[in-house]
This record gives C-alpha cells, sequence and structure tokens, in this order.
C-alpha cells in the first residue's frame, strides 16, 4: 500500500496519494489518538487533523522516513498537543466508555454484563498498557506493527501487553467472583 | 481467571478483538475531512495570491532599481569620459594640432586611404551608437 502512495507522490500526484492513504491509515490514526485521548470526539478531531496536515505535507515527504513512520510520528505528536491542551482537571475518561460499558450491562445475557467490566478494566489500565492493549486489539496487529506505531522497542511492546493481559484477567475473574 | 490457563487467556484475547472492533471513526469521518481540506485550500488560496502579487511586485521594483543604477553609473562614466576628453584636448592642444596637421598631409599625400579609413570609424561609431539604442544594424543588412 505504501508503495502506490509513495509511486503516485513520485508521480506527482499527491491529490490521488492522500486518496489512497486516508482509508489506508484512517483506523490506525484513530488508534493511536483514541489510546492517548481515551475519548472518541478528540480522538477523531486529532485524526481530522492529522490527516489535513499529511494533505498540507504530502507533496513535500521525502521518503527519508518510512511513510508509516512519519504518519504515526504526526498522529503521535498531534495527540500528545491536544492532551496538553486540555484543561486541567478534565477527567480523561471517555463518556463513551461508560455509555458502551453500561449498555452492555443493560444487555440480556452475562456475557454482556462481562464485556461491560473488562471494558471499565481497560480504561483503568495505565496509559501505555492501554495504548498497547488498544491498538494490539483493535485490528489484530503484530507487537511489532504495534511497536513501530508507538514509537516503543517491541520487547517494551511485548512486557506492557503481557502485563495487561494479566490485569485484566484478575480484573475479569475479581467480577465473576463478586457476582456469585 | 488463571493466567496460567492458555484456554482462559484466549478467550479473554478473542472478548478484547471484539470490544475494539468498532473502535474507529464515526460514519462520515471522510466526507467531513474533505470538506475540512476544501476549507484549509480556500482559505490559504487567497494570501497565497496575495503573496505571489506581492512577489512579482518586489522583482519589478527591484529591477527598477537595478535599472536607475545601471543609468546613474552610464551618465557617470559618460561624464568623466567628456571632462577627461575636454581636459586631455586642454593639456594636449599642441601635440593635437601637430597630428591634425598629419593628418592634413596624409589627405593629400593618400586621399583615398584617409577617406577609407574616416568611413570605417564612421561606421564603427554608428554601428555601436545603433545598438546601444536597441537597434539591431545587421537588419538593415537583410541578415
Amino acid at each position: 500500500m505504501d508503495d502506490a502512495i509513495i509511486a503516485l507522490l513520485a508521480a506527482g500526484r499527491p491529490d490521488d496519494a492522500f486518496a489512497q492513504l486516508v482509508p489506508a491509515y484512517r483506523r490506525r490514526v484513530f488508534g493511536i489518538a483514541y489510546g492517548i485521548l481515551r475519548d472518541r470526539a478528540a480522538a477523531e478531531d486529532v485524526a481530522q487533523e492529522v490527516f489535513v496536515k499529511l494533505w498540507q505535507g504530502l507533496s513535500g515527504y521525502d521518503a527519508r522516513a518510512k511513510l508509516s513512520t512519519w504518519i504515526y510520528a504526526i498522529a503521535r505528536n498531534a495527540s500528545i498537543s491536544s492532551l496538553r491542551r486540555r484543561p486541567r482537571g478534565l477527567s480523561l475518561s471517555d463518556p463513551a466508555v461508560s455509555a458502551e460499558a453500561d449498555a452492555l450491562e443493560s444487555g440480556a445475557t452475562p456475557a454482556d454484563a462481562e464485556d461491560a467490566q473488562l471494558w471499565r478494566a481497560v480504561d483503568r489500565l495505565p496509559d501505555r498498557q492501554r495504548q498497547v492493549v488498544t491498538l494490539f486489539y483493535q485490528d489484530d496487529r503484530s507487537t511489532e506493527e504495534v511497536a513501530e506505531m508507538l514509537g516503543l522497542p517491541v520487547n517494551t511492546v511485548k512486557t506492557h501487553l503481557h502485563r495487561a493481559r494479566a490485569r485484566l484477567a484478575v480484573a475479569l475473574a475479581d467480577t465473576k467472583e463478586n457476582a456469585a | 481467571m488463571n493466567t496460567e490457563d492458555p484456554q482462559a487467556m484466549r478467550a479473554l484475547d478473542t472478548r478484547l478483538s471484539r470490544l475494539h472492533r468498532n473502535l474507529d471513526t464515526s460514519e462520515g469521518f471522510e466526507d467531513r475531512l474533505a470538506a475540512r481540506i476544501a476549507d484549509t485550500r480556500r482559505a490559504h488560496a487567497a494570501p497565497l495570491a496575495a503573496e505571489a502579487l506581492a512577489g512579482l511586485e518586489r522583482v519589478h521594483e527591484r529591477e527598477r532599481h537595478e535599472a536607475d543604477r545601471q543609468a546613474r553609473l552610464e551618465w557617470a562614466v559618460i561624464a568623466v569620459a567628456g571632462l577627461g576628453a575636454t581636459l586631455a584636448v586642454w593639456r594636449f592642444a599642441p601635440l593635437i594640432a601637430g597630428l591634425l596637421e598629419s593628418y592634413a598631409n596624409t589627405v593629400q599625400v593618400a586621399p583615398a586611404l584617409f577617406a577609407t579609413s574616416t568611413l570605417a570609424a564612421a561606421g564603427v561609431t554608428l554601428w555601436a551608437v545603433l545598438r546601444r539604442m536597441g537597434f539591431e544594424p545587421r537588419s538593415l543588412l537583410g541578415a
């Protein structure tokens, strides 16, 4: 995919390259922003901002860095800037997480209630662990790809993922015990 | 849940994948992006046009300054050369008179040589003057 986009850029067709880039990277950019911001609306706003920046800078892309690495770096920086612009004291937890959890909890099956607890448990994970979990499970990505997206070493991602899964398993077991 | 239990962890993975699958932008994201880019393009177009115009004016201004400087320099050269020539005539009047006298003798001795050299000098001068005026003398010759 990146090769096709780069070929279009080399052919002096940045608009066509951008038209291919958006669907290819939309979920990934949104995933990075959501993992950092924990707010769907804010993540979507950042994703828009990132793509506008990419549109403005795409014709100047010189292939010194991998296209994906460049896009992920812009996405991370825009998300962190957005996080810093937030007023102090504002909760980072996404209202949509609570709404989604509530909706699941109100479902008819015990599995829905467990899913709701799992959502809440993911939301309570430490920042890095939550970011890794979000990107890893969003599209069943490899730890290598998640590492590239977050700009972290692969082993660090593996460690975060291992610890996050252990925490989530314990949180889910506690929920079951309390329910029993 | 036992974190060492592979089956339980696989079930957890499946559940997490299912929960995260719908983590995506909302409907119409790309349309909103296209509209935002169109706005950005419009917002940038006006300043860009103004900037291009200002750039053109700067180029014209630079060219005008350069032409003025060139004209002043040429006038200075002409004035110095004129003054120098006047002083030279003043200073070397006897020598010039002698030269003119020898020319007059040449006319008497070899009038054809005198006429040819005078015409050649006049032609070269005329050629230079016409070129300076922006006229191409070769066009008179049909070249």
